[in-house]
């Protein structure tokens, strides 16, 4: 079996360990939680590299502050290395990290009483739309600001299903498996989403009501 | 005008799944703010992630609390049981001195636990004598 | 300031006696969820429950399911709360004094088809009758339940 090359970053940061027998370059994620289950933990630190962006970013969507999501990042592996042996496989490790993130995050909200802004508050306080430079890029951006802005102010399970869909780009099914429900309410709560947005937008001057 | 149906068929499309339906004149507008949206957001700057440098910390931090030992729920149950008189005396007590609900008036929890492995229990008390039992069920993709 | 332990009570009074061989248990199956308000809403159904479930820490309840049923002493009384969780009750004993023994189960059953359910939830409770106990913590697709449970007088 090979050995990490020298230089990458498994090889540097981790010790190779005497039973070290797998290529972390080749080896899938199914396989790696096999030998994480064994007790290799360099297998699910392999894990944790591959995933701590998605989980992290899902967080900080949740969260707005880096520090906050940087503590639920960690939380979410202790909590995945701890539930590694009920995990079946129905779901792809991905989305099944991905739902520990929001369960996590919902559980932060709930003791941090972290408070979401209503989208009432919202709509006069955001920026000065008034003048907007016609330059469709500068417009583009302006526009992302005022949805991450606007964000916010939208429940957790409609946050949550716009943050995977267009932040995430995933599937309605990869939506269903993070969020723990079914794909009708996916669909009924990411339209839900898009048309809080959507007023929200339009209360604060950022485009039109048509 | 465009109903919530229709909306959704849009939506479905938009975003490439089964069963989507282009959008029809009077859908245009709405598909028009769902590609606008997704243009802005793709203008946002990459959210922030945890680079190649901090990756020792946060791994640290994980392995130290993996390691850490927790206190085993399995066989909860059998001492719970044998606690039960115990529990029902102390909190007689706390009732007494602190001239709290009268313990005949009180709901009492004498035992409590879990079969499922991870899980974990509390039992909490408010001044009507409302007793609340509260499980916490581990992550898994079985529930 | 009380000046009868409980246990001298129990013995004044004779303890725990067989006396029937069943009790009326009212539940009440909520949906409590956090949705971000700035003030607690209850849907509707909750009044007779309200006080008991106020001061969970949700700002959204709704009512999943209402019902009253007889807890037996010499089996255990099934109710379907949802397609993921049942309520096993059985009926202990009651004391002179009114009070209760109940045992209360809650069984999961796993999502995949053909798993076996297990217990998610074991509690023996002494309970008075009129006084509400929560159980919660059980997982929904959005939010938790909690099973709110009287005992008649």
């Amino acid at each position: 079996m090979s050995v990490p090359f020298e230089g990458s970053l498994l090889y540097d940061v981790l010790p190779v360990a005497d039973d070290y027998h797998w290529d972390a370059r080749i080896e899938s994620d199914a396989g790696l939680v096999a030998l994480a289950r064994t007790g290799q933990y360099s297998a699910f630190e392999e894990l944790v590299r591959r995933y701590r962006n998605d989980v992290y970013a899902l967080a900080f969507h949740y969260l707005r502050q880096r520090e906050d999501a940087w503590d639920a990042s960690q939380e979410v592996f202790i909590r995945a290395h701890r539930a590694l042996g009920r995990f079946r496989g129905d779901a792809s490790f991905k989305t099944w990290i991905l739902r520990i993130t929001a369960n996590c995050c919902k559980d932060l909200f709930k003791k941090r009483r972290i408070s979401t802004v209503s989208l009432e508050e919202l709509g006069g306080d955001v920026g000065a739309y008034t003048e907007r430079d016609p330059s469709s890029e500068l417009e583009s951006r302006e526009l992302g600001s005022a949805i991450d802005t606007a964000l916010a102010g939208l429940p957790h399970k409609h946050r949550t299903a716009f943050v995977l869909r267009e932040f995430e780009g995933l599937s309605y099914q990869q939506m269903a498996e993070v969020m723990g429900c079914t794909m009708g309410t996916v669909m009924s709560r990411l339209h839900h989403a898009r048309k809080k947005l959507q007023r929200a937008l339009i209360g604060m001057g950022v485009i039109e009501d048509n | 005008m465009s109903t919530r149906r229709d909306e959704q068929r849009v939506e479905r499309w938009f975003d490439g799944e089964q069963d989507g339906v282009g959008p029809g004149p009077e859908d245009r507008a709405y598909a028009d703010f769902l590609q606008r949206t997704r243009g802005a957001v793709a203008s946002l700057p990459a959210s922030p992630g945890i680079d190649d440098a901090r990756m020792g910390d946060f791994l640290h931090s994980i392995r130290n609390e993996i390691e850490t030992p927790k206190r085993s729920w399995s066989g909860m149950w059998a001492l719970a049981s044998a606690a039960a008189a115990a529990v029902v005396v102390a909190i007689s007590i706390v009732f007494i001195i602190t001239g709290g609900p009268s313990p005949a008036e009180a709901n009492t929890v004498d035992a409590v636990g879990s079969e499922i492995s991870g899980a974990t229990t509390r039992v909490d008390y408010d001044s009507d004598g409302t007793a609340t039992v509260w499980v916490t069920l581990p992550e898994s993709d079985l529930w | 300031m009380r000046l009868v332990s409980p246990l001298l009570l129990l013995t004044a009074v004779g303890g725990w006696a067989q006396s029937a061989t069943e009790v009326s248990v009212s539940i009440v199956a909520v949906q409590a969820r956090n949705e971000g308000g700035a003030s607690k809403t209850f849907g509707p159904g909750l009044e007779d429950v309200k006080t008991a479930i106020e001061g969970l820490d949700f700002d959204s309840f709704t009512k999943v399911k209402g019902v009253t049923v007889s807890a037996k002493s010499e089996d255990e009384t099934r109710v379907a709360i949802n397609d993921t969780y049942t309520l096993f009750l059985k009926y202990v004993s009651r004391a002179k004094d009114g009070r209760v023994k109940v045992e209360a189960r809650i069984e999961l059953t796993p999502k995949k088809t053909g798993a076996i359910p297990v217990t998610a939830l074991r509690t023996e409770l002494t309970m008075v009758p009129g006084k509400h106990v929560n159980l919660g913590g059980l997982r929904l697709e959005e939010g938790e339940l909690v099973l709110v449970l009287r005992v008649a007088r």
